[in-house]
């Protein structure tokens, strides 16, 4: 209970104008929303960028937060779509000027920091990555990871299912 | 690789240093912290806010629960809250807000069955020579080999008769193989479960644990199958009524579907030891769980009150509700009676009955518009009209509940869970679904050959015997064969 309480007071706090409260929603998922920004960038500062791109965008958007909504899921959804569009943002700067991909190369990525992550997220495509990390790394129940994604919960679970499936059949293993 | 694996892999994220956690924050519009002293961390500071915040909840009237309130002061006590100042029931209030989410089960979808696809299954009207036999061939059906009764060891205790402790058994062409004593009292076996290929069976129902019955407890007890040694039994006391209404297996061992205080559903998986790994509580109100089934990787849950017709609700694997629809129709009520995923799709055993413009509820409800015919005949005065009473009426009773019902298997999508299109058979109501030993589905309906009307009954107002049908669905979901298979069951609304 205890830090989704304390994110729900903080985000109640923030709508009230109360910036200090921010530190309580950075203690409570700043890790979360960075690891999820790594996961979809592959790359350690744009992953920054997103953390601190989601930051701000709490503190601008604390007033359309509903109450009794999962706090976690509601600022995952930002970061999700902060990531979402740097990626596309890279891809688009990254096609009109190749010497920048000698830089990304250079920078962390999450093959350099994570191995054992990029190799398990790289056998799925983006829709199923997203899906794995928002369910089993940030504990999103369905109906937060569906509307994270904005998706239905149906499509959610059927992504996930297909998504394990393609773990387990890459894996040779029992899944389970 | 499993799910565990996956998370263990994933939990590399936290090993990945963070970025400066106050150049982030300095360059957000008006964020700062600041440098005060804290008792603790930031989050603590804001839980003791959330205390004082809860202390000024309005109260939910609840009744005092020892065990609730224990583990709410133990709570409380494990994240340095303070409980100055907040009444026993407040904290209980809190400490139930704080881990309960809520589902509301009105955000459901009405499922318009009108223009579902349906086929007509037909079945043979019983011939005078079945008729006459039918009462004789009426059994109680039983599941399987094992079963159970309540023995006759009343006690008195605190001036209270208390009623007998329950036995278990397994039995096979009728010699009793093993039996074995549940010693709960003033309680009762709702069903049981076999699994990991029929090597255990848990047994799971209610029980009082004391004389006055102000409590009441689930439990479920586990038995090697084989011998019927009984190795754990588990009672759930986590509130004041806690009911068990369905178990099914699961990978790490069983999922219990619960019911607490009546208004929560109580979502608890345990491992082949009889320890919980999981728990989730969801605030649910006054609804009956009637029926579970696999589902995707979780599960389809049937909930229902006899004041209202039941929903179904998806239940992820973790417990949580989402998705929540009904089945409806302009003219026609449907009523759910079994469940089970099949080939990639989710079945779901049916009847229908005509609403003949009011809203039906199940049971009794079914029969109204039967048992107005009844009485318009009855209000004839006997003698006065040669067609008048019981006994002639009798004969046009079972045409008039053929008319009444109609056995359905919708057959649903497994993207959407909504019915793509149905079967149905008239004149009558459908039993259970199961697999065979050829991995066929089997759906059993039960066709209504004769009935009675018994208004001095407390239980039941119209009675009845059913022939058996079988009907055999390949994998790929087409209808095979149907087959009377010789059993007569009861009906009774």
């Amino acid at each position: 209970m205890s830090e989704r309480r304390a994110a729900e007071i903080a985000l109640s706090k923030l709508k009230d104008g109360d910036r200090e409260a921010l530190a309580v929603i950075y203690n409570c998922y700043g890790r979360m929303i960075f690891s999820v920004a790594l996961g979809i960038t592959e790359n350690y500062t744009d992953a920054e960028d997103v953390l601190q791109e989601t930051m701000i965008e709490t503190v601008k958007y604390a007033h359309s937060y509903k109450e009794g909504t999962n706090p976690k899921a509601w600022v995952l959804a930002m970061a999700r779509h902060s990531a979402i569009d740097l990626v596309r943002r890279r891809k688009n700067h990254l096609s009109l000027e190749d010497s920048a991909v000698e830089s990304l190369e250079s920078e962390e990525t999450l093959g350099s920091l994570a191995p054992e992550i990029m190799d398990l997220l790289k056998k799925l495509d983006e829709d199923e990555r997203q899906i794995i990390i928002l369910r089993i790394y940030a504990e999103l129940p369905f109906k937060d990871v569906a509307k994270a994604m904005d998706i239905s919960v149906f499509a959610a679970q059927k992504r996930y299912q297909r998504a394990l499936k393609k773990l387990k059949s890459i894996s040779g293993g029992d899944f389970g | 690789m499993n799910k565990k694996e996956i998370k263990r892999i994933l939990s590399g994220f936290d090993r990945v240093d963070m970025p400066n956690k106050d150049k982030i924050l300095s360059s957000c519009p008006n964020a700062e912290e600041k440098a005060s002293v804290r008792k603790g961390t930031g989050k603590r500071n804001a839980l003791i806010l959330a205390v004082a915040v809860a202390a000024l909840l309005a109260l939910v009237g609840c009744a005092a629960e020892v065990k609730e309130y224990n583990d709410a002061v133990t709570f409380f006590e494990e994240y340095s809250l303070s409980t100055d100042n907040l009444s026993r029931s407040e904290i209980k209030k809190v400490y139930r807000d704080i881990i309960t989410e809520q589902f509301a089960l009105e955000q459901t979808a009405v499922v318009i069955l009108d223009q579902v696809k349906g086929y007509v299954v037909g079945v043979s009207v019983p011939s005078s020579e079945e008729l006459k036999k039918v009462w004789d061939d009426l059994t109680v059906s039983n599941d399987g080999p094992y079963s159970w009764y309540y023995l006759d060891n009343e006690i008195e205790e605190e001036g209270i008769i208390r009623s007998g402790e329950m036995m278990f058994f397994k039995i096979i062409d009728c010699e009793v193989i093993w039996e074995n004593k549940i010693p709960l009292r003033d309680g009762y076996v709702e069903d049981y479960v076999l699994f990991k290929k029929g090597k255990y069976v848990a047994v799971y129902g209610v029980y009082s644990p004391s004389a006055r019955g102000s409590k009441n407890c689930g439990f479920i007890e586990l038995f090697d199958a084989e011998s019927g040694e009984s190795l754990w039994r588990k009672i759930f006391d986590d509130y004041r009524h806690f009911s068990v209404s369905a178990v099914l297996p699961s990978e790490e061992g069983l999922v219990a579907f619960c019911r607490g205080d009546l208004e929560n559903f109580v979502f608890v998986k345990l491992d082949l030891s009889g320890d919980i790994i999981h728990k989730n509580v969801t605030e649910i109100g006054n609804k009956g769980i009637w029926n579970v089934a696999n589902f995707e990787d979780g599960y389809i849950m049937q909930l229902g009150s006899y004041q209202q017709n039941e929903k179904l609700v998806k239940v992820s694997d973790e417990g949580e509700i989402s998705d929540g629809f009904s089945y409806s129709s302009e003219d026609t009520a449907y009523f759910i009676t079994d469940m089970m995923e099949y080939g990639g799709k989710l079945y779901l055993s049916a009847y229908a009955v005509p609403k003949n413009g009011r809203e039906i509820v199940s049971g009794h409800g079914e029969i109204v518009s039967v048992l107005d015919e009844i009485i318009d005949m009855y209000m004839i005065e006997i003698g006065e009209h040669p067609d008048a009473g019981f006994g002639l009426y009798a004969e046009n009773l079972t045409e008039k509940l053929r008319e009444n019902y109609t056995a359905v298997l919708l057959v649903c999508d497994s993207e959407s869970g909504r019915p793509s299109e149905f079967y149905s058979i008239e004149g009558s109501v459908c039993g259970e679904l199961s697999i065979n030993e050829d991995g066929e589905m089997l759906w059993e309906t039960e066709y209504i050959s004769d009935s009675y009307y018994s208004p001095a009954t407390s239980s039941f107002s119209i009675g009845g015997a059913c022939h058996v049908y079988r009907h055999t669905f390949d994998k790929k979901g087409d209808l095979i064969s149907s087959e009377k298979t010789g059993e007569v069951t009861d009906f009774r609304r």
